[in-house]
């Protein structure tokens, strides 16, 4: 091959190795963009934030850090139902259910203000043994004390 | 539970992802408990959201900061979340200085969106091609190196060697 043809190869080489780091290199930078930016959709938070009567402008930063901390919160929730399960059933089985969240709910002081999202679920009849409720055919209903 | 359609609720992918991270991956929650960790989360937001608008009230500010944020945590008794905010709102606003710096390149370079698309069909075009010719030259070379060793036998040998 010739020496000139052979440089040029080589520039050739060095210049696309460049552009090929240029685009490994915008590949690396989204990447990381994408995992430091909040997975939670700014628009739902917003809109949430919104259903409050009480609602007050909001800085862009401040639904970022809100839509970070739901994401703690979140895991946190999970976290916690988790290491409870483990600690409490014996039983090899891996799936989490209501219940499990339930019960995280009623240990832990951190949760308590989820009391009526996940409420301890009873069965009717013990209910009606410990005469909270009455039923018809047609409806349930709590007996006020 | 009937969904309201009125009601707002988070992606279900998105929380499915969030819990992901954290979950042992042997572990999995029911559908009915997914919907359920979606709608603590929403409740969570609400009285995340309706504290620090107090926090802003109390600074006399009439927009939500992110420090009202981090002080409504602190009257939530969620002080354990603080040093995680910061140190997330601290990387995005790193990744934010990022795209500026990005977005300026691209409005200094005079490029049309399509040109600049352009532009980059041509590397990938570019760079593929040079990964086929590699590909092919290695071929050659295996080729020609199996028939240095085996001269007449291995018929076979050469076509195993083309397709290595």
């Amino acid at each position: 091959m010739d020496t000139a043809n052979a440089n040029e190869n080589i520039d050739a080489g060095k210049n696309s190795n460049i552009q090929n780091m240029d685009i490994a290199e915008e590949a690396q930078i989204n990447l990381n963009l994408k995992n430091k930016t909040p997975k939670l959709p700014i628009s739902k938070i917003k809109k949430i934030a919104k259903t409050d009567p009480e609602y007050m402008t909001t800085s862009n930063l401040a639904y970022i850090a809100t839509a970070i901390t739901t994401e703690l919160f979140i895991q946190s929730f999970t976290e916690r139902t988790l290491s409870l399960n483990q600690i409490r059933t014996k039983s090899k089985n891996k799936r989490l259910v209501y219940e499990d969240l339930a019960e995280c709910v009623v240990k832990y002081e951190e949760f308590q203000f989820l009391g009526d999202v996940v409420p301890r679920t009873k069965n009717l009849k013990s209910l009606v043994k410990e005469n909270k409720v009455r039923y018809t055919t047609q409806q349930v209903e709590e007996i006020d004390d | 539970m009937p969904i309201d359609s009125d009601e707002v609720s988070l992606p279900r992918a998105t929380v499915q992802k969030i819990i992901s991270e954290v979950l042992d991956p042997e572990y999995t929650f029911s559908k009915e408990a997914r919907e359920i960790i979606t709608k603590s989360g929403i409740e969570f937001l609400m009285i995340l959201s309706s504290m620090a608008s107090e926090m802003a009230d109390n600074d006399c500010k009439k927009t939500i900061a992110p420090e009202h944020v981090i002080k409504a945590l602190t009257e939530l008794e969620y002080n354990q979340f603080i040093p995680f905010l910061q140190q997330r709102l601290y990387e995005y606003k790193g990744t934010q200085k990022v795209k500026e710096k990005r977005d300026d390149k691209f409005k200094k370079s005079g490029l049309s969106e399509e040109e600049l698309l352009r532009q980059q069909e041509e590397l990938f075009r570019q760079s593929r091609s040079r990964l086929n010719n590699n590909v092919v030259m290695k071929k050659i070379v295996v080729i020609i190196i199996a028939w240095i060793h085996n001269k007449i036998h291995s018929y076979l040998f050469y076509i195993f060697a083309f397709f290595i």
